[in-house]
């Protein structure tokens, strides 16, 4: 019977993946028999199969440029991850805090931060520093708010509960509310996560001189269009790599949280 | 029911008023409520839903702070929370464990929360994790816990800290039936064992005379201490006692008082132990 059940959940665990990879690779199919037969020209849309052929022929020269934008999203988001965290725990834990910077915090956010980019280049210049900033300056705003939201979010009868334990302020802030907000940050995490890989082109668009994005405005006017394909496809992969070590994360840190869940979904079945 | 020679009060409460604002409006929740409790006494509180007896003992536990009236604690005026907050043991209806740490180290958290190492804390904690039906389960989360047991595991964070006094707030009341009954009982076998004093809130009638040396019943909002009763049962007691003449004559006196305040013209609204 477990056995049994064990392959019943295998099997619709393997459809669940298998779904969407086969309309991926259905698209994919129909992309590559319209481009062959319509013979659109190549400079125009390249057919998967020359996208695949460039991922192999320039492989040397995509990996040079995706270390480059690795580097500027990695170092960006960790500032930005340390920044919303410690400036979202300032926020939940101090009520002056609250009322005079979070309110600028989220105004911050009206700021189109592609628009600052320019300023980045005459201020700090056009090495990495400057991409840096601005995918730290995007991962930063849903870190923040989700952890400040996260904090907030704490259960009041269990902050009762433990100041009845003779808790003191700050023992409710790191065994309560931290814990209690992963599942919040996480969250934020994960947008940051999703959102800095675009940072990162944006960042080089506006001024750089390696990066995929900047192999992007490097080749499109070159007519290299199977090579800019290449580039975006170096990128989703690394957008989807970064948000799926994200979830190992989560997972591994808050394994009551998955399992809390799971259970109670059983218990409702 | 104390037979010691010098009764002392463990808790002692004159004229207590607290109103909140409800509904936009003013309104008085405890009115003027005298309580005592002496040393190792098992006290009682029972009364319809809304009566104020969680805000009573939030305001003993140091969680809320009265309008007017005093609170003593141990002989000793604690007129500010925090000369009263951490000075009892306070469980709660809910179990309120936190989902990110296992059973033994749920228990721990108090003696954590006072300093102890974490390595010392959690075997101090171990040393009764038999006592409190959790061996075997000190290393699963709460979520895979039954009801009782989440409970069990609650009532030993609060025990480890070895406070006088105790509150209980519904601690069983939201249990099945079968399962409520166990856990009178051991809680009996424990407080014939521990010698601490208890101030327990319950909606159960069988349950308050059951466990108590004395019951205090409030009346609705605004609530007062309608009535006090002994409970002259000997001690040790099962939950076989509640069938039996004694327990039923001292059931009447307490039911009288209660149905007075049922209001019988509206079908079920009336109850006041609904909700």
């Amino acid at each position: 019977m477990n056995l049994l059940k064990n392959i019943l959940k295998k099997t619709a665990n393997v459809a669940t993946w298998l779904m969407p990879i086969a309309i991926l690779i259905g698209l994919v199919a129909i992309w590559e028999l319209w481009v062959q037969l319509a013979d659109v020209p190549r400079w125009q849309l390249p057919p998967p199969s020359e996208i695949a052929k460039e991922l192999v022929s320039s492989s040397g020269l995509l990996w040079t440029h995706t270390v480059v934008t690795l580097k500027e999203i990695v170092f960006g988001f960790l500032a930005a991850l340390a920044a919303g965290l410690i400036l979202a725990s300032g926020i939940a834990y101090s009520r002056v805090l609250e009322r005079s910077v979070y309110p600028i915090v989220i105004a911050s956010q009206t700021v189109p931060v592609i628009a600052i980019a320019p300023l980045l280049l005459i201020w700090v210049g056009y090495g990495l520093t400057p991409k840096i900033i601005i995918v730290a300056l995007i991962c930063f705003y849903p870190i923040s708010v989700n952890t400040v939201d996260g904090l907030k979010a704490v259960d009041p009868d269990m902050v009762n509960m433990l100041r009845t334990l003779g808790a003191s302020r700050w023992q409710v802030f790191t065994k309560l509310q931290i814990p209690s907000a992963l599942p919040f940050i996480f969250s934020g995490v994960k947008i940051g996560i999703s959102v800095s890989v675009i940072a990162a082109v944006i960042g080089e668009w506006v001024g750089a001189s390696e990066g995929l994005g900047y192999l992007i405005t490097y080749s499109q006017p070159l007519f290299l269009t199977a090579r800019v394909f290449a580039a975006i496809f170096v990128l989703s992969v690394m957008g989807i790599a970064l948000f799926v070590l994200a979830v190992v994360v989560e997972r591994l840190m808050m394994p009551w949280h998955f399992n809390e869940k799971r259970s109670n979904a059983m218990r409702q079945l | 029911m104390s037979t010691d020679a010098a009764v002392r009060p463990k808790i002692r409460i004159e004229s207590v008023h607290k109103s909140y604002v409800i509904d936009g409006e003013q309104q008085s929740v405890l009115d003027g409520v005298d309580l005592t409790v002496n040393e190792g006494e098992f006290v009682s509180i029972i009364g319809p839903s809304g009566c104020g007896k969680s805000t009573l003992l939030n305001i003993i536990a140091g969680l809320d702070q009265p309008d007017s009236g005093t609170v003593e604690l141990s002989g000793s005026l604690s007129g500010s929370m925090q000369e009263r907050l951490g000075r009892t043991g306070y469980m709660q209806q809910k179990d309120l464990l936190l989902p990110w740490r296992s059973v033994l180290d749920n228990t721990a958290l108090g003696l954590e929360l006072r300093g102890v190492p974490k390595r010392q804390a959690r075997n101090q904690a171990l040393e009764f994790t038999e006592a409190f039906g959790l061996k075997g389960f000190e290393h699963l989360y709460p979520f895979a816990l039954s009801g009782g047991m989440r409970q069990r595991a609650a009532f030993l964070r609060t025990m480890l800290l070895d406070q006088d006094t105790i509150l209980l707030d519904e601690p069983f009341g939201a249990l099945d039936a079968l399962t409520r009954v166990q856990m009178q009982e051991w809680l009996l076998q424990l407080w014939d064992s521990f010698n601490k004093t208890i101030v327990l809130i319950t909606h159960d009638v069988d349950e308050a005379l059951l466990l108590s040396d004395r019951v205090y019943l409030m009346t609705a909002r605004p609530g007062r201490a309608a009535l006090t009763l002994d409970v002259p049962l000997p001690r040790p007691r099962q939950y076989d006692l509640v069938t039996t003449p004694g327990f039923i004559d001292i059931k009447a006196k307490l039911m009288e008082p209660l149905w007075s305040q049922i209001d019988r013209t509206k079908p079920g609204g009336g109850n006041p132990f609904s909700a």
